[in-house]
């Protein structure tokens, strides 16, 4: 419906509108400008920064009976929201953040999020969740560690459901032809997209 | 001689009517529209595209596009989906003495390809308010005037609804209603319990929900401004231009700006316009010109089109011309939650809201005491669906599963108010300023007043009352109030109907007093707004004006 899509577009605008709000500044600009740079993918981000962002992604909407995030392209999504509508600042300290994952994930002796030990791995994406969503900071978030999820999270969801995996696979696209103003839910079983 | 039996300036709305009841009656017809071409079904290009087709993503818009029309940008429309149907910015400058929100569609069709497909007749009460309450002039017409042309209108183009029985919102000529949902369900019966005269009903919208002639009845994909290759909804497009065309008898020329009416001895002779492509400027002329180009467009073509007679506009005599600008009053109204129906869903995307019709001021005991007049809410109630997470805790399998299912039941009800006639909500014309074509650039001078306030208190109230009579929770009340009246996309006014030559524009047949073969039957006629979408009325007015023309021609009495 017309304005369930107006909604979901706000909810983008508003996260890249917002950034510069939730995201604390510049904390670890000075770990990003001390790195050696990497070569680009595509476009804005490197090779690197894409896969962090696409283990993050994952752990947000993992793989089940369905694709997960990265899969669906939600690490590209997100680089095209930081790139298109998302002010340099902000960019930066995003891309500061996932360099602050980068080096922690580098503090546990690991090659990527996926091989962190689970019960390490859970614990910071608890902290980092609940730092963004929750009711207060948990006692243990690592020192220093960005406010992450308020931006990363809905713009997985975001990019994950308005894609086409997301959109047909894990829900359900509204079939063209008849209305049905009221029936039960068990006839339809799944979200519309 | 002629070129042309008629000509109509504008293809949308109310354009369409014209040019199909000409064309016809077998007038030659020349229709002329600024916008670009858009054939129907083959140029619509964005029609059932999916969020991840679009280049940004589900109708997001490039910033750098946003920044280049501050103005466009401020609507709805102005999505990656349908923005490029609405005019740039750069093409069209016009200056807000108050705050103005002029949103132009830029294609042939206009809004009849982009609007929001409500179509309700106004009541009795409607065409009697200015005689009752003294505000504005009195309607030179009366309901019993319009409404078999509102029945020829509505079994033309098509409308569902249910026959509800009130007097304020006459019933017509209905294809099957399309049905509520399970959370508007429980608002209906909870409204009839507490608020007997707060009727629920569901929308009555020109979108078939049974074939007409070759027009196929709705799929529900849901963003119809994209345009419909089946021709579920009416448009200029799915029916006025093919019935206009068939006849052989219509000319007509898109990317053509009228500059203004050709006038001579009293009469209208024809349009001198400007070709938007190559700046060449035309003259055509014709034995009866038709405005149709929305109420400011059209009002700006005629205080453009001065003579010796008409110093200040032709068919300005009564030097009210571009005066009384009308809206609609809206971007108010409330939301709530609704716990449990967890069991009940619906399919598809139902292009109807649920409607309230106006229960205020319709007797001595709807009687508000702070304003005349009444307005309507209108509203939905649907579930949540996946960005209810853009605050929720979590992460992981266990989300994801969450949100595989739908939320909540939420009611949204929003208002939409009669704008009373002022003197000093007027447009004009700039002495400096020109668009890029050498024409005028109109200066908007129109805002709303303490009736349009007071009024604006009661709709988000009473919005709330309703949503809490249904048991929802976490009632929240949203007044848009800094949106400007241009917004609500209903322009009326400026050239309005009545009885007396020395204070109106136009007579009761929409014909101007001063030039009798000169006829304005867009939203530019409207001496009050009523508080009903105007499309159903501007065609009915549309169809009635142009089969007197077409009477008064043959017998050669224009």
């Amino acid at each position: 419906m017309k304005h369930d899509q107006m909604d979901r577009r706000d909810f983008v605008k508003r996260l890249s509108a917002g950034m510069g709000v939730a995201l604390s500044p510049g904390v670890f600009a000075a770990i990003l400008s001390g790195c050696e740079p990497e070569p680009k993918a595509s476009g804005l981000l490197t090779t690197g920064e894409l896969d962090v962002l696409g283990s993050l992604a994952d752990a947000i909407i993992p793989q089940t009976d369905t694709p997960g995030a990265r899969e669906s392209g939600v690490p590209q999504y997100i680089e095209m929201i930081l790139a298109e509508f998302t002010p340099a600042d902000d960019v930066e300290t995003f891309r500061s953040q996932l360099a602050w994952v980068s080096s922690w994930i580098s503090q546990q002796n690991a090659r990527s999020l996926e091989s962190v030990a689970e019960e390490k791995r859970n614990a910071l994406l608890v902290a980092l969740d609940e730092q963004a969503f929750g009711a207060g900071t948990s006692n243990e978030l690592p020192p220093g560690a960005p406010a992450l999820f308020a931006i990363l999270k809905p713009l997985t969801v975001a990019g994950y459901y308005t894609s086409e995996i997301g959109a047909t696979q894990e829900l359900h696209q509204t079939p063209f032809g008849t209305f049905k103003g009221d029936i039960p839910y068990e006839e339809v079983g799944r979200s519309w997209s | 001689m002629s070129d042309y039996d008629a000509i109509v300036v504008g293809t949308g709305m109310t354009g369409g009517w014209a040019m199909r009841v000409l064309c016809e009656a077998g007038l030659k017809t020349l229709a002329l529209d600024r916008g670009k071409m858009v054939e129907h079904g083959k140029d619509y290009v964005n029609e059932h595209k999916q969020p991840w087709n679009m280049p940004w993503r589900d109708g997001m818009v490039h910033p750098d596009e946003v920044k280049a029309n501050p103005k466009q940008s401020r609507h709805y429309l102005f999505n990656e989906y349908t923005r490029n149907w609405l005019i740039k910015d750069a093409d069209s400058p016009y200056v807000e003495e108050l705050p103005y929100d002029w949103i132009q569609p830029d294609v042939v069709g206009g809004k009849a390809l982009l609007w929001a497909r409500q179509s309700w007749r106004w009541g009795p009460q409607d065409f009697l308010a200015n005689l009752e309450d003294g505000h504005g002039e009195d309607w030179p017409i009366r309901y019993e005037d319009l409404a078999p042309w509102y029945d020829h209108v509505e079994k033309t183009i098509g409308v569902s609804g249910s026959m509800d029985g009130l007097p304020q919102l006459p019933d017509g000529i209905f294809q099957k209603p399309m049905e509520m949902s399970a959370a508007e369900k429980v608002l209906k019966a909870a409204a009839a319990e507490k608020y007997p005269d707060r009727h629920v009903i569901i929308g009555r919208v020109a979108v078939l929900t049974e074939q007409l002639g070759d027009r196929l009845p709705c799929h529900y994909c849901g963003p119809c401004a994209r345009g419909c290759s089946t021709g579920s909804y009416y448009s200029t497009q799915s029916s006025a231009l093919p019935a206009a065309r068939k006849t052989g008898n219509l000319t007509l020329e898109s990317r053509k700006l009228v500059e203004s009416v050709l006038q001579k001895d009293g009469r209208a002779t024809g349009v001198r316009v400007i070709d938007m492509l190559t700046g060449e400027v035309e003259e055509h002329t014709a034995r009866v010109v038709f405005m149709c180009a929305s109420a400011p467009s059209t009002v700006r073509v005629l205080l453009n089109s001065k003579s010796a007679e008409f110093p200040d506009g032709i068919a300005n005599s009564s030097g009210v011309l571009g005066h009384y600008m009308l809206n609609h009053n809206s971007r108010v109204g409330a939301r709530g939650t609704l716990s449990g129906l967890k069991d009940r869903y619906y399919q598809g995307n139902r292009p109807a809201t649920v409607y309230v019709p106006r229960f205020r001021n319709l007797d001595e005991k709807s009687r508000h005491p702070d304003f005349v007049r009444g307005y309507s809410l209108s509203g939905r109630g649907t579930r949540a669906g996946w960005d209810r997470s853009e605050n929720m805790l979590g992460f992981g399998a266990s989300f994801k599963e969450n949100l595989r299912d739908p939320g909540e039941w939420s009611l949204r009800l929003g208002g939409m108010g009669e704008v009373l006639p002022y003197k000093d909500n007027y447009m004009k014309l700039d002495d400096e300023l020109t668009d890029k074509w050498g024409m005028p650039a109109v200066r908007f001078h129109i805002q709303r007043h303490e009736n349009e306030w007071a009024m604006r208190k009661d709709m988000a109230v009473t919005a709330a009352e309703m949503l809490e009579a249904a048991g929802a929770k976490n009632i929240e009340i949203s007044d848009r109030k800094h949106i400007p009246l241009g917004n609500n996309n209903h322009e009326m006014g400026g050239a309005r109907m009545g009885r007396d030559p020395k204070t109106s524009v136009l007579n009761a047949w929409n014909q101007c007093h001063d030039i009798p073969n000169l006829f304005v039957t867009d939203g530019a006629c409207m001496a009050s707004s009523a508080n009903q979408n105007p499309s159903l009325t501007y065609m009915a007015l549309t169809a009635r004006a142009a089969h007197y023309a077409v009477d008064k021609l043959k017998t050669r009495s224009l």
